[in-house]
């Protein structure tokens, strides 16, 4: 059995995708396309105020941490899209976006690096 | 034989995992996938499907609104990230209701309980066209031809006839597959006989002089089974 990187819910994700590695590759790759992306571009709706679109997106991508595994960003992202949504500040928005930041981009190079390991696994 | 399907959803991860969950499956035919609602409406107002995956939140039409535009509704099976909707699709008689990310065993679940009340549903119309009713300790069986219309009060419904009604603890939704095509859902609350109908205005019809409320939704569908001239 494929064993996922600790930083990653094992569980969880067997307990979504039932053991399929092909789904899981699936996923990881529409998380790298479509939610990296989004979370990118976050960060210009923020240098443009536009907090109301930053709440938006950080809904919108909110469920597909949780759906490769990184459970454990669900509740920072969910607090970030509350946080948004309140009409911060702008520099305490921005450096609650650039501490989550960490983890996503650290994240990011978890998911390409396993999606290389299912590859060669499977 | 499979089941069609089509999954409606907006967004992309809940889409593609709900997509393949379902490719995967033996006994259902996935034949379209939606972004909205509103594409999704385009394509029912020609197409028939056994089952919708339907997501609740979307922009625009929600799913609820979807269910609101359709004349016939088919099995639906409502996915949402938050449950406070749950009351809201039981409402609706959806046959499942399942939070986001939905989990393998899960889908199965809700598959199963699809494919039941579809065998129920096949069965029908070999059946003898009387069903029988529990009251007061005894069963009483009723010929459809008796049955004038059904009022739904709660958990019960309530089945009347010329002569009498009949208090049971069942859903619309599963009399409404039971009873077969000489019956309608006109609202919400109402299942009636269509050979029973004396009168027809507006938004109202009449049966043995009660008046029964029709929905916008399921008017076209009640037009569409009459006689019209």
């Amino acid at each position: 059995m494929f064993e996922f990187n600790a930083h990653l819910d094992a569980d969880y994700i067997n307990e979504i995708y039932g053991g399929d590695l092909s789904i899981v590759q699936i996923m990881f790759n529409s998380f790298l396309e479509e939610s990296i992306p989004v979370w990118n571009e976050m960060y210009d709706k923020i240098v443009a105020k536009n907090y109301a679109e930053v709440g938006r997106l950080a809904h919108q991508i909110k469920p597909s941490f949780s759906m490769v595994g990184l459970t454990f960003l669900h509740p920072k992202i969910q607090a970030f899209e509350t946080f948004a949504k309140s009409g911060p500040a702008q520099g305490e928005l921005l450096t609650q976006y650039q501490q989550i930041a960490v983890d996503v981009n650290h994240a990011k190079l978890v998911i390409e690096e396993e999606l290389k390991r299912m590859e060669d696994y499977v | 034989m499979k089941l069609k399907c089509i999954i409606v959803e907006d967004e992309v991860m809940a889409r593609k995992s709900l997509q393949r969950l379902c490719e995967q499956h033996e006994s259902l035919d996935l034949v379209s996938v939606f972004e909205n609602a509103e594409d999704a409406l385009v394509f029912l107002s020609t197409e028939k499907v056994d089952v919708i995956w339907l997501d609740v939140e979307m922009p625009g039409l929600s799913g609820f609104d979807l269910l609101e535009n359709l004349t016939s509704i088919p099995q639906v099976i409502m996915t949402t990230t938050k449950i406070e909707y749950a009351f809201d699709a039981y409402q609706y008689q959806v046959t499942d209701y399942l939070k986001k990310p939905v989990m393998l065993p899960r889908f199965k679940m809700a598959v199963d309980k699809v494919l039941e009340l579809n065998a129920r549903k096949t069965t029908v119309s070999t059946q003898r066209q009387e069903i029988y009713v529990k009251t007061d300790g005894r069963y009483i069986r009723l010929a459809y031809s008796d049955i004038l219309y059904i009022e739904n009060i709660g958990d019960y419904v309530k089945i009347y006839t010329h002569d009498n009604s009949y208090i049971i603890h069942t859903t619309m939704k599963y009399l409404e597959e039971k009873l077969g095509n000489q019956f309608l859902r006109v609202h919400r609350s109402f299942i009636v006989h269509l050979d029973k109908i004396v009168d027809i205005e507006e938004n109202n019809l009449v049966i043995a002089k009660k008046v029964i409320p029709i929905s916008r939704a399921n008017k076209p569908e009640l037009m569409n089974r009459l006689n019209m001239l």
